[in-house]
């Protein structure tokens, strides 16, 4: 069974602060003022301007439950079953409120037949399995949304409409009705705020998820090898995203007809490195996801069928793809001469085109081929 | 914080604060129409551009680079092959000037390619999920979406509704959804992919609480495969979706398909207005007063005007180097992807 609603030690954890019970500077009691209200224009006026002051449960509400709430919502990290426990306490409090609440007044049938579904006492044997009754529901349903109450579920109330057309036939009935509706209002939006801490985590690692992918799809696009349109043409015949929800790029490329400049070395000409195009005529390219966001390409690699050329025959051979953007490749062409090549991706070409190859030739002069 | 509206462009390059004047437009519709008076928009809502066009320009960019970088290397050396395949990348001065590249590629690469797709809705959810962090519980989140950007909408919120919280319980939509998605240009069917835009999750109680659309009957981009529904969204919510069909003859300037035309009409503007804020929020006074100095034609000059309707009437001719361009690019990666597929009837 589950615990009894306000007995045992679970209690204790929600100790409710002097401070936060109390208004916390005049301009925000001032804000959150129920106004009195005589007619239908007035009524629609003082919710509007609660909802834009976020006194109706939002951030400067000031009743018990508020307090409650706020406290709740602004404590540490907590996890499992201690997260669970504290939710339901504050849920039992919220729902004994409802309870209290006169039937005959505007909007409290609609809340009291939403907490109906619930069925509190006998949700689950422990908080964990409450919760999770409760997390599985659309937690928006407790969500006002303007004047719109419990939408999408049978209870759903506009209460513009329910002042103009019924509910503020006379001051007395508008005063009535008004603070009927911020009280249920205000109650429905503290569940929300409630139930909402139990998926808070979960919502902060969807977020980092989607700035992953954000920043892995950038890198699958504009940072990786096989970038060329058609490459993106022929990665997309093979990619398939999630079946549900968002999906992060393949931790791997086909590389086709993939051109890239390289220097040819050749022993029998004074100049020993030559300019040549290296073609990936197919290969495959691939990497481990790491670094910052876990979001860079880290100790990729390939390997791809090759072509190249120097200015004779092409050559048809083997490229080896190696961290730093590095490639190897030996060919061969028709006329049996084998050559050796080596290329750097363009990336490290962009900024000066020239003196980088002039570097990179240097660089491979000086490993004495 | 106030109530968000995030704005989602159309096609084509948009820099930061494209949405600066259509939300001036907005300010100063409330300003003059609603019930709260002068400076209300600014106390209620925030508004935020989305800004996925950097993404095709990056892709562009990267590939003129690489073009530049090699072209005159394949040249000197014979490799007629790499000069071929390169032919097909625009170069710098293109990727700036030349509609093809400009517009149409954005369309184009979205429908065809599921890893733009998938990396544009990406970009999309990522700016929506961080633009509503500290909405504060008594506010809500709208999009006004228009052209491309409600097949883009559309398809980030489905993503969006069905995107499951890592501990299995329950999904993201069910936790955070829209109050309001209005669909300005609505060519979500035009792009659709799967689901289709009517099965999808997009609709009133499940990715979003309500649902406009507006529609020209004149407006080229649109009439192909319009978001034209019959019995949508059917029980439970049917009241909760609306469409604005404009009138033919509604023509103030050239471009009829532009955002802050459809916005101007009150038609669209009021009941946006209506469920952003509240049903009185414009009352029937005011909304009497805005139709009354509302014109249908704007300060088109009669001349101009028939000139305009010709042209239109000759179904979009206004926009047919675009049309004509949208269909070489698209015929260009359906001629890549046949090739690659061995299927060379396609």
């Amino acid at each position: 069974m589950i615990r009894e609603w306000c007995g045992g030690h679970a209690l204790t954890v929600i100790v409710l602060s002097a401070s936060l019970l109390s208004p916390s500077t005049p301009a925000e009691a001032q804000a959150c003022t129920v106004p009195t209200v005589d007619s239908a224009t007035e009524a629609i006026q003082g919710i509007d301007d609660l909802l834009l002051s976020q006194c109706l449960g939002g951030a400067n509400c000031e009743i018990g439950e508020c307090a409650v709430v706020a406290q709740l919502t602004g404590a540490p990290d907590l996890a499992g079953d201690q997260l669970a426990e504290q939710i339901f306490i504050v849920l039992r409090q919220l729902h004994a409120k409802a309870l209290t609440l006169d039937e005959t007044q505007l909007a409290v049938s609609e809340l009291r037949g939403m907490l109906a579904r619930w069925d509190m006492p006998t949700l689950g044997n422990t908080g964990e399995e409450s919760l999770t009754v409760l997390t599985d529901s659309n937690k928006r349903e407790w969500q006002g949304s303007q004047f719109n109450l419990f939408l999408h579920t049978p209870f759903e109330l506009n209460l513009e409409k329910a002042f103009l057309e019924t509910h503020c036939g006379t001051p007395d009935l508008c005063r009535a009705s008004f603070e009927s509706a911020v009280a249920v209002y205000t109650l429905s939006g503290l569940i929300h705020r409630t139930l909402d801490v139990a998926v808070r985590q979960q919502l902060e690692d969807v977020g980092r998820m989607l700035k992953t992918y954000d920043a892995r799809w950038s890198n699958f696009h504009t940072g990786s090898r096989a970038v060329f349109p058609w490459e993106l043409v022929f990665n997309n015949l093979s990619y398939r995203g999630a079946s549900e929800g968002f999906s992060g790029p393949p931790s791997w490329q086909w590389l086709v007809l993939h051109p890239s400049i390289g220097l040819s070395y050749d022993d029998d000409q004074d100049d020993k490195m030559q300019e040549a195009i290296l073609v990936d005529i197919v290969g495959r390219y691939q990497w481990r996801w790491g670094g910052k966001d876990n979001a860079e390409m880290k100790r990729p690699w390939g390997a791809a069928v090759a072509m190249s050329w120097t200015g004779d025959d092409p050559g048809y051979g083997l490229a080896v793809h190696l961290p730093k953007n590095w490639s190897i490749a030996v060919t061969r062409s028709s006329g049996e001469s084998i050559q050796l090549l080596f290329s750097m991706e363009f990336a490290q070409f962009v900024t000066d085109k020239q003196k980088n190859v002039e570097e990179f030739r240097q660089q491979l002069e000086d490993l004495r081929f | 914080m106030a109530n968000v509206i995030f704005l989602l462009h159309g096609v084509g390059e948009h820099t930061q604060g494209w949405e600066q004047s259509v939300v001036a437009q907005m300010r100063a519709f409330c300003d003059s129409s609603s019930q709260r008076g002068e400076g209300d928009f600014d106390r209620r809502f925030k508004c935020v551009g989305i800004n996925y066009s950097a993404l095709f320009k990056d892709l562009l960019t990267e590939w003129a680079t690489r073009r530049d970088n090699i072209d005159d290397l394949a040249s000197q050396v014979g490799a007629e092959l790499v000069e071929r395949l390169l032919g097909w990348i625009a170069g710098s001065d293109e990727v700036e000037k030349d509609f093809l590249w400009t517009h149409a590629f954005d369309v184009v690469t979205y429908r065809l390619l599921p890893t733009v797709r998938d990396a544009v809705k990406v970009r999309v959810g990522l700016q929506l999920f961080e633009g509503i962090q500290g909405l504060d519980e008594n506010a809500n989140w709208s999009i006004i979406a228009h052209s491309f950007g409600t097949a883009v909408a559309h398809d980030t919120l489905h993503a969006w509704f069905e995107q499951p919280l890592p501990d299995g319980r329950g999904t993201l939509g069910q936790s955070r959804a829209p109050r309001l998605v209005q669909m300005v240009a609505n060519v979500s069917r035009l792009l659709q992919t799967s689901p289709d835009a009517f099965d999808s999750t997009v609709r009133p109680g499940k990715a979003c609480d309500f649902y406009h659309s507006a529609h020209h009957p004149f407006d080229p981009v649109t009439t192909i495969k319009p978001f034209l529904p019959a019995n949508w969204p059917g029980p439970p919510s049917p009241e909760k979706y609306r469409l604005a069909v404009l009138e033919h003859d509604y023509i103030q300037q050239p471009n009829i398909h532009d955002l802050a035309q459809y916005l101007r009409h009150p038609d669209v503007v009021i009941p946006l207005f209506r469920c952003l804020a509240f049903d009185t929020y414009i009352t029937k006074d005011k909304e009497a007063e805005y139709r009354e100095k509302f014109q249908l034609h704007g300060d088109l000059t009669d001349p101009v005007l028939i000139d305009l309707r010709k042209r239109l009437e000759k179904a979009g001719v206004g926009l047919s180097d675009e049309w004509a361009a949208l269909l070489v690019a698209w015929n260009r990666i359906r001629e890549i992807r046949a090739l690659l597929e061995g299927d060379n009837d396609d």
